[in-house]
């Protein structure tokens, strides 16, 4: 399966990434290259989905390995070995691409994917700030209506803990709440030894999703151990340092629900995405000593595929999508000024393209490129595509402009 | 009367067949505004405008769901459970019931045969009731017309849903066992289940107050 089908798919992703590495950099994390090969031992204990999904080989050692199974194994293991050389609160950030296996389709697929991990702190602001990042590339790529998802999986977690039925069942429950499945739950809970208390915190958890501060209230509601009062503290906090922030208090909601299926989240988890679209097109969380490293962790990863197929569809930022910002066309005997012009708008930072052919039409014009320049008995004929102009300039004066009032718009 | 909102038309996915049209029995009876026959056409919409409804394949629905293509579709367990799909599985509509069962020729018994072939439209939940009994075997996967499978000496058993059991009685099997009640389901996506929730609720709603309708009727 590729990983994109079209040129504009690469030049949406490529400036989604572009993006991601200035907002991340703004934000003081340092850019990786995550490595694509893991030991499949190294997973499995930590991540058991990793056997169902991964890709995997028998290296010539006799081992088996998973390639680029999940970037985040790699990046913590190099915040291990960054921690023993005494490095503390590392904060990372890398875009790399995810093989899966794909149930439904019977097929391996490649996903790109954008992410950010924070080791080594486990305050409840580098998550906040996780999701902020995530947000502001959403927000800067030209996504609309964006909405966030506070859940904690341990919430869960403790209600299954204490009910003393086999970890067959728990998985079941687990599936059953997952799926808001309230007519099987109900079925299902009579089958299992639940005391009555149990009975009506599983019953009320598929639904306990919402605003944060009535589904809080409600939450707090229920008979619960200090553990699970704990979990909702921590979304509680998260909430409140979101909003801090700056991110409007409508767009956030809290779902109790979440549970820990398929993943090596330990603490508080976060899915964000569009009223636009039906996918998740950022998911993260806590995952403290995830693998056995030892580190207190969190991050969260953007999904690429997704997000350019919501910008794709509402083909927001179309018009603004000019991977070029010069195409400068000549006949031989203008090519040395050509050149020229060229270079020294390259200088300038400009994307600069040129073709020698002594007459173009309008179709021959790419769509990606902002400035049409033609170069004519020693003139310059300008058109512009962004603005739908036409205009004639000299060399001198067009440099001058060019100086005065332009500024790259092409993603590069 | 529904109370959904027309100014946030809800889009729904509903199997072809037999289930679309207890569906749009259902819905009618329910107050929307709906034609009596869609004839051949795979979209309508009820004459407020609050329900956009595609007509699809059985096996699609779910897909059209966790793509966020519609937001909720209406279709038998026994689709939603031959794949993992990412939805939320909200209500048994109580409609298109009917069983998923083991059939074969009477003599049949899976317990005097070492390594049993299954021919089946649900391979994985076949493989699954397989490793729930502990038996050997494979299953082989058909499109339709399963039934043709012990006849043709293809398997020596099939795994289908029977509604009345009138095709196996056509072609002389018989219900062997049958594995677990199937009936249709309301699913979600889970993405509009929260960004368009209340149309989601209200539509539930609808269907809940006309299955206790129709049950106490």
């Amino acid at each position: 399966m590729p990983i994109a089908y079209s040129i504009d798919a690469f030049t949406r992703i490529d400036a989604i990434t572009e993006i991601f590495k200035t907002v991340s950099k703004l934000y003081g994390y340092t850019s990786i290259i995550p490595g694509s090969i893991t030991s499949y031992n190294d997973l499995t204990d930590f991540y058991p989905d990793a056997l169902k999904r991964s890709v995997k080989y028998t290296g010539p050692d006799g081992n088996i390995y998973t390639v680029k199974s999940d970037p985040t194994h790699f990046v913590t293991q190099l915040a291990s070995q960054n921690k023993r050389t005494g490095q503390v609160t590392q904060k990372y950030a890398y875009s790399t691409s995810k093989l899966n296996w794909k149930a439904n389709s019977g097929k391996t697929v490649e996903s790109l994917q954008c992410g950010i991990e924070i080791y080594d702190s486990k305050s409840i602001l580098s998550e906040a700030e996780a999701i902020r990042v995530a947000c502001k590339v959403l927000e800067q790529s030209g996504i609309g209506k964006i909405m966030i998802d506070l859940g904690n999986i341990n919430f869960t977690e403790i209600l299954l803990s204490s009910c003393k039925i086999t970890n067959q069942d728990k998985s079941q429950l687990r599936a059953l709440i997952d799926s808001k499945n309230l007519p099987e739950l109900s079925d299902y809970m009579e089958t299992l030894n639940l005391s009555d208390t149990q009975r009506e915190a599983f019953s009320i958890l598929p639904q306990l999703f919402g605003q944060p501060r009535p589904t809080i209230n409600k939450a707090k509601e229920l008979l619960l151990t200090e553990p699970a009062q704990k979990a909702i503290e921590r979304i509680e906090a998260l909430y409140n340092a979101l909003t801090d922030y700056g991110l409007d208090p409508s767009s956030i909601k809290v779902d109790f629900s979440f549970t820990n299926s398929y993943s090596y989240y330990t603490d508080t988890i976060y899915k964000i995405y569009t009223a636009d679209s039906g996918q998740v097109l950022a998911a993260g969380g806590r995952y403290d000593n995830a693998f056995g490293y030892g580190l207190s962790a969190c991050g969260i990863a953007l999904y690429l595929n997704e997000i350019n197929e919501v910008i794709e569809m509402k083909q927001e930022r179309k018009s603004s999508f000019y991977s070029k910002d010069f195409a400068i066309y000549y006949n031989n005997t203008d090519r040395k000024n050509a050149f020229k012009l060229s270079d020294l708008l390259r200088e300038m930072g400009y994307v600069v393209t040129t073709n020698e052919t002594a007459s173009y039409s309008n179709s021959d014009i790419p769509a990606d490129v902002e400035e049409v320049l033609k170069i004519s008995d020693g003139q310059l004929e300008i058109m512009n595509q962004r603005m739908n102009t036409f205009s004639r300039s000299t060399f001198e004066q067009f440099i001058r402009k060019v100086e005065d009032q332009y500024a790259p718009s092409s993603i590069h | 009367m529904p109370q959904v909102q027309s100014t946030n038309q809800l889009k729904i996915a509903v199997a072809k067949g037999r289930v679309a049209k207890q569906t749009l029995k259902a819905l009618k009876n329910a107050g929307y505004k709906l034609p009596d026959d869609p004839g051949r056409s795979l979209r309508i919409s009820d004459q407020d405008k609050t329900i956009d409804m595609l007509f699809v394949k059985s096996a699609d629905v779910p897909t059209y769901v966790e793509l966020g293509v519609v937001d909720v579709g209406i279709v038998g367990k026994d689709v939603i459970d031959e794949k993992t799909y990412q939805i939320y599985e909200l209500m048994d509509l109580q409609i298109g019931k009917c069983d998923l069962c083991l059939a074969a020729f009477s003599d049949f018994d899976y317990n005097k045969i070492p390594y049993l072939k299954i021919a089946s439209k649900y391979p994985s939940q076949s493989y699954a009731f397989m490793k729930s009994k502990g038996i050997e075997g494979q299953v082989i996967p058909l499109e339709g017309s399963v039934e043709l499978g012990p006849i043709v000496g293809l398997s020596d058993c099939i795994i289908d849903i029977v509604e009345t059991g009138r095709t196996l009685k056509d072609n002389n099997l018989e219900v062997i066992e049958s594995i677990k009640p199937i009936s249709s389901r309301l699913i979600a996506n889970k993405i509009k289940y929260k960004t368009n929730t209340e149309p989601i609720i209200k539509f539930m709603d609808t269907l809940k107050a006309q299955l206790i309708t129709e049950v106490s009727a």
